[in-house]
């Protein structure tokens, strides 16, 4: 039973309020960093500058890849309009054979 | 369930048929393709469907070559060729082209030069497809003993815009005029 009393003698004890020595105050505030989480005004001035440079960034890199595709466009574009001339000649070719084949057989055929 | 697969496997076959007709495929058979590639020292495959023409024309220029592709190309589906050189002759046989030939068939296909040779090494075929008077496809075979080239041209070929061809892409004056009349008939 007295171990009982002691204990909440010492909790009572312990966790009495006390009174904050004088100047603990003006001590804790002598402590504190200067600084103070607020921006300051030089922060403040390179925020739009970022933002603009984020941007312009973002721009570029969207003008880059859309430029990319373009050009990757183009030299399939280029390759396309090759394949057709070259589809174009060959069948040229080809009815130009027949048509010699034809008229060699049809002169062959008149003699 | 034996006719269950026969009709499946018919059903089958006719979609892959409306699928290829669709996509404009060449009607060149695939497997015969291959082999022929196999067999050629040389060979040159050029495909080029509705959506490639398209996008090709949209890069042709205004030079006069450019115009009348242009022009040409617009009412087309598609344009096939095929060329195959070989070492040495027998690499095709008659076998193969009549493969070739047969896919050309159909009612809608009329055969507008037809020369044969006795060695069978230096066949000629004009295939015209007409629909309704007009002019919708065009398959020219010319085999020689070390050559064999196909050509197929899918769309609306109008026998006065094929005379446009005369002088260009390599095409000597008169050939066309020659084609078109041979569509008249």
């Amino acid at each position: 039973m007295d171990e009982h009393e002691d204990l909440e003698h010492w909790l009572r004890e312990g966790l009495r309020p006390r009174q904050t020595p004088a100047g603990f105050s003006a001590r804790l505030m002598a402590r504190l960093p200067e600084t103070s989480p607020v921006p300051s005004s030089q922060t403040k001035r390179w925020v739009p500058a970022i933002r603009w440079a984020t941007a312009v960034l973002l721009l570029g890199v969207a003008g880059g890849s859309y430029w990319q595709h373009q050009q990757q466009e183009r030299v399939a574009g280029e390759r396309a309009r090759a394949q057709l001339f070259l589809a174009l000649r060959m069948s040229a070719a080809t009815l130009n054979d027949v048509q010699h084949k034809v008229l060699r057989s049809t002169t062959g055929d008149s003699e | 369930m034996r006719n269950l697969s026969i009709t499946a496997t018919f059903a089958a076959c006719l979609f892959a048929l409306s699928v290829g007709a669709q996509n404009g495929t060449p009607p060149f058979p695939a497997t015969l393709e291959k082999e022929l590639a196999a067999r050629a020292s040389n060979y040159t495959e050029v495909s080029m469907d509705k959506k490639m023409l398209n996008f090709a024309g949209k890069f042709l220029s205004k030079g006069d070559d450019d115009v009348e592709a242009k022009q040409i190309i617009e009412k087309l589906d598609g344009v096939y060729v095929r060329e195959y050189d070989f070492e040495q002759p027998g690499q095709y046989t008659a076998a193969d082209l009549e493969r070739i030939r047969s896919q050309f068939q159909g009612s809608e296909w009329s055969s507008m030069v037809r020369e044969r040779s006795k060695s069978g090494q230096a066949d000629t075929d004009v295939y015209m497809k007409i629909v309704d008077g007009k002019m919708q496809g065009m398959f020219v075979l010319d085999a020689e003993s070390k050559e064999l080239d196909l050509v197929y041209i899918a769309g609306t070929l109008d026998p006065a815009e094929l005379s446009k061809l005369d002088g260009n892409f390599g095409i000597p004056k008169g050939v066309a005029k020659h084609v078109a009349k041979g569509a008249g008939k």
